[in-house]
């Protein structure tokens, strides 16, 4: 009995520091440039005419720099001040830790730059360049070597429940980027997904969805599980419910990505299992905010008080909010009325604003205090940043889901002729603009509440004793004999291999299901004799739509449903996008549908258009691409394009390849001259907005007639 | 140095007494847990989800109960059937109510606005052309400039030129609005005129 060895030792705290810091300052920057976002589609204008500054560009930046600077660095921040202390044990490797923050912040950087600039992979939330993604891949290996050899060297037999949301977190993250991100170099900035059109979208949304389950939302709960109990006091509600909601929650979650595709050329069975395993992903969510609001008990009136705590129930609310709406969202004939919608981007700003950053506010609140050994500078300030972020959340949302039911419903009315009331597109626009002035308020509101936090956790961290030393504790060394007779998941909870072991296979077998089909069997994409590679030209035109990002304003996939029939025309096949290496069918629709555009106006409207949307359709909020008309193709590598593409499985002839740069230049030759009634002049030929026309007339026209 | 546990936890974490019989004895950092059963209502909602998606699953799968397809097309035949028997009926160019629009008193500004909006920016404010063709002269690629055949051309467009199926659009009234502005081109003479298309009429 009285033989206890203990052990003394002590936190890696520097580092949760930096990862802290670097949370807010990467908060700000994210919702800076998510407002000025905000602002470009209540007025074009703010781009201020400047290329790095267009919504296709930036907009992906905004949503990198919020999921993985922002909530990234705040998992990050509350997973190694957590660990230690659930595990007793310092991190495995104070280098390794110093590796992965510094790495983190470079990727962050990398993105920053090369975002704007135009490099892009041109797949959602993906968008990051092919030698980024390499070193996200190391860094985050660098993060799982250091946090398993946490574990190894843990003196606490077993893992708590925050721990095993971590595991699966870090295990499914890494297999989601590396699977979602293999491609094939053309350049050092440039590459070709491997996957194509509906193999890609099936791919990129798998990805997509369980990005928001694996980064946003389970390494999150684990938070909560420590930092909730931590900063009332109480007990956690119930151990069964957490046992259940964990296993059923991440077995389910990875199944439900195809509920993005509903009414795509996804087939059928496959959109079916999206919608019900989102539906089944209710109750498990929900376990969660149940545990954290019932350990509450008894502490409800310290809410009005401490504003931690009010944080975090409102996390919580926003939480179970979002994930009601989700699952509503992916009901088929929601689905059909939101997708493409605002709706949906106030669904994630929910979830974003309400759930992530309420959290990532509360769990600063709690541990800068702790970590620099001092007090919350100002209760007051923390206060009204509570109220003005939340007032800034319900005009967000508020608007956001009012414009996007008001659009949904404008694009599919059919009137007793038959035929669409709103038919002009833009009109359905201009009715919801007055929405996105109230969503900038909104947004201003809550970056203002992030600046009032910089400030108060600034002015906190300046008034902390200096030279603090670092503090040592003891414990017993961990004798795994002592554990010998356990039972159940009690006993999982102590073998931490087998626990990994087993989430791991909890995450394969839904992606596995929905995978393995999509990839063997010949009859998931019928294949149209019809459809024909694009020309060199038309290759050279794609990549610049994807380097303006106007995916992130056009869809390219026209649903099976009559006022799309009537806006659009045919529904689109999945035969159509089998060369489109990565698809591009889109998630929102600023503005109209394009995947049958090729054809529907001369070249000189898209000429016209492109230079000044304005002078064609008055009040479009499309940005202006200026640059388009002094920037000149490269025909160089189109060559090395083609090849790529080929390698790929493209069918495009030796000769096709060969001659890539001539052939474009022939068809750039004869576009320019078919605009010459309209007088575009001849030295146009080589500028880029002839290659992006080229590729906008192609669109959809292979299989535009009825069969 | 300390006791592990007294870094955060110098409070004792606050337990009542009717949870005394269900605390676990974990400890983890001073955090606690309680042995509450699954609340019923949780457990009834998950089962619930899951009794729905199974059999709907089934049914939409293999079952041929209503697909996405099926509906889809059952919709367009709908519509299509609709807009024939208005076209039959109602979508024809009609002189009377013809004359009944540019009578109306609103009619100037209405028919103004029209041209400015949708027509200006292909076929010029004075109808000289541009993307379009001229309006203001004698030539015509449909029809033979009667006020019947242009209103066909506006009606329905010329959809794979650019030039959009107006009717659908603006409505009849918007429509007569702007023949009657179209119309009133001829014999003006155009600051910058487009050169002829098509044939000529006299
Ligand atoms: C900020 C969102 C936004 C971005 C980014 C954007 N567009 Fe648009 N686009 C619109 C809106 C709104 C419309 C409808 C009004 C109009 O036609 O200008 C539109 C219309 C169009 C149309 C006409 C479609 C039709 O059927 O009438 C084309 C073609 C088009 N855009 C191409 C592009 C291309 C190519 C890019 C990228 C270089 C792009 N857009 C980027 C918002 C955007
Ligand atoms: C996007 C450009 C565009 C707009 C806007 C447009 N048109 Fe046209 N319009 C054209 C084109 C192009 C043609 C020629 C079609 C062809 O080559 O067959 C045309 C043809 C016509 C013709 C037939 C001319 C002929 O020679 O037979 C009439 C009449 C006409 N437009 C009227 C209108 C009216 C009225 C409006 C406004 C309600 C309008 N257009 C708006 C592009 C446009």
């Amino acid at each position: 009995m009285n033989d206890k060895k203990l052990e003394t030792f002590s936190y890696d705290d520097s580092v949760v520091k930096k990862f802290a810091i670097a949370t807010v300052l990467w908060g700000a920057v994210g919702m800076l440039v998510g407002v000025i976002l905000a602002a470009q589609l209540a007025d074009w204008r703010f781009n201020f005419g400047l290329e790095w500054l267009t919504f296709g560009r930036l907009r992906p930046l905004h949503t990198n720099a919020i999921i993985f600077a922002f909530v990234g660095n705040s998992i990050f921040a509350g997973i190694y001040h957590s660990t230690q202390r659930l595990l007793k044990a310092r991190m495995f490797s104070d280098m390794l830790s110093n590796i992965h923050f510094w790495g983190w912040q470079l990727i962050i950087v990398l993105a920053a730059l090369t975002l704007p600039l135009g490099y892009t992979q041109g797949k959602e939330y993906a968008e990051l360049i092919w030698p980024i993604d390499i070193l996200i891949t190391l860094i985050w290996v660098v993060f799982a070597v250091n946090f398993f050899g946490t574990l190894k060297k843990r003196r606490e037999k077993h893992i708590y429940v925050s721990i095993w949301f971590y595991i699966a977190s870090i295990i499914t993250v890494a297999l989601l980027h590396i699977v979602n991100s293999i491609s094939l170099p053309v350049s050092l900035m440039k590459s070709y997904p491997i996957y194509a059109g509906v193999q890609d979208a099936l791919v990129q949304w798998w990805y997509g969805h369980n990005a928001v389950a694996f980064f946003l939302t389970t390494p999150v709960l684990g938070l909560m599980y420590y930092y909730v109990p931590k900063a009332i006091n109480r007990p956690v509600y119930s151990y069964r419910l957490s046992i259940v909601h964990f296993w059923s929650l991440i077995f389910i979650y990875i199944w439900a990505g195809p509920h993005h595709l509903l009414y795509t050329a996804l087939p059928e069975w496959a959109q079916t299992i999206g919608m019900v395993f989102s539906i089944m992903l209710w109750a498990p969510s929900w376990g969660g905010m149940i545990n954290g609001l019932l350990t509450l008990r008894g502490a409800w009136n310290r809410v009005r008080e401490e504003s931690i705590l009010k944080f975090f129930v409102t996390a919580l609310t926003f939480y179970g909010m979002s994930t009601f709406e989700g699952p509503l969202l992916s009901i088929k004939s929601v689905s059909s009325l939101g997708h493409y919608t605002d709706w949906i981007v106030g669904h994630v700003h929910a979830g974003g604003i309400g759930w992530n950053y309420m959290f990532a506010a509360g769990m600063l609140y709690y541990m800068v205090p702790k970590l620099w050994k001092t007090k919350v500078y100002s209760e007051q300030i923390a206060k009204a940043q509570y109220w003005t972020a939340t007032l800034g959340l319900l005009l967000y949302y508020v608007s956001m889901v009012v414009a996007g039911i008001t659009q949904g419903l404008m694009w599919r009315a059919v009137d007793a002729k038959g035929q669409l009331v709103y038919p002009s597109f833009i009109e359905t626009v201009d009715k919801i603009v007055p929405m996105y002035w109230i969503r900038l308020i909104g947004g201003l509101l809550v970056l203002t509440s992030m600046l009032m936090m910089i400030y108060n956790l600034y002015k906190s961290i300046k008034n902390a004793p200096k030279n603090v030393e670092e503090e040592e504790f003891q414990a017993e060394a961990l004798d795994h004999n002592k554990y010998k007779n356990e039972k159940g998941h009690r006993k999982l909870e102590g073998l931490t291999a087998t626990f990994t072991v087993l989430a791991t296979i909890a995450v394969l077998v839904g992606t596995i299901i929905e995978f393995v089909p999509a990839f063997l069997s010949k009859d998931f994409i019928e294949v149209s004799e019809k459809v024909k590679p694009y020309s060199p030209l038309e290759v050279a035109g794609r990549d610049i739509y994807i380097r303006e990002g106007c995916y992130n304003c056009h869809s390219q996939m026209i649903r099976p449903m009559v006022s799309e029939y009537l806006r659009y025309g045919k529904a689109s096949e999945a035969a159509e996008s089998v060369y489109d290496h990565p698809f591009q069918w889109g998630s929102k629709r600023t503005g109209p549908d394009l995947a049958r555009v090729g054809g529907k106006y001369p070249d000189s409207w898209h000429y016209f258009h492109m230079k000044d949307p304005r002078k064609v359709i008055q009040g479009s909020i499309m940005p202006e691409y200026t640059w388009l008309f002094g920037e000149k193709t490269e025909y160089q590598v189109l060559t090395k394009k083609l090849k790529v593409l080929k390698s790929m499985g493209v069918p495009y002839s030796e000769e096709e390849i060969y001659n890539a740069s001539e052939l474009a230049k022939e068809q750039a030759k004869e576009i320019t001259l078919n605009m010459a009634d309209a007088g575009v002049p001849m030295k146009m030929q080589n500028k880029q907005i002839i290659a992006l026309i080229a590729y906008l007339q192609r669109l959809g026209v292979d299989m535009k007639e009825e069969k | 140095m300390s006791d592990h546990n007294s870094e955060n936890n110098k409070e004792q974490v606050q337990v009542f007494d009717d949870e005394k019989k269900i605390l676990l004895d974990h400890d983890y950092d001073g955090i606690r847990e309680l042995d509450h059963p699954l609340p019923k209502w949780w457990l009834f909602t998950f089962y619930l989800t899951i009794i729905f998606s199974v059999p709907y699953y089934l049914a939409h799968t293999f079952g041929g109960a209503d697909s996405i397809q099926k509906e889809f097309k059952e919709e367009v035949l709908a519509a299509q059937n609709s807009q024939k028997e208005y076209d039959d009926e109602k979508g024809k160019f009609n002189l009377e109510e013809y004359q009944k629009v540019i009578a109306g008193p609103k009619f100037e500004k209405i028919a103004k606005k029209t041209y400015k909006r949708k027509c200006k920016a292909c076929h010029g404010k004075d109808g000289g052309g541009g993307v379009g063709p001229n309006l203001a002269d004698n030539f015509w690629l449909h029809g033979d400039g009667s006020l019947e055949t242009v209103y066909n051309t506006i009606n329905k467009g010329v959809v794979d030129k650019g030039m959009a199926a107006w009717g659908a659009k603006l409505g009849k009234e918007k429509v007569y609005a702007v023949l009657k502005y179209v119309a009133d081109f001829k014999g003006t003479t155009p600051s910058n005129p487009k050169e002829p298309q098509g044939k000529e009429y006299k």
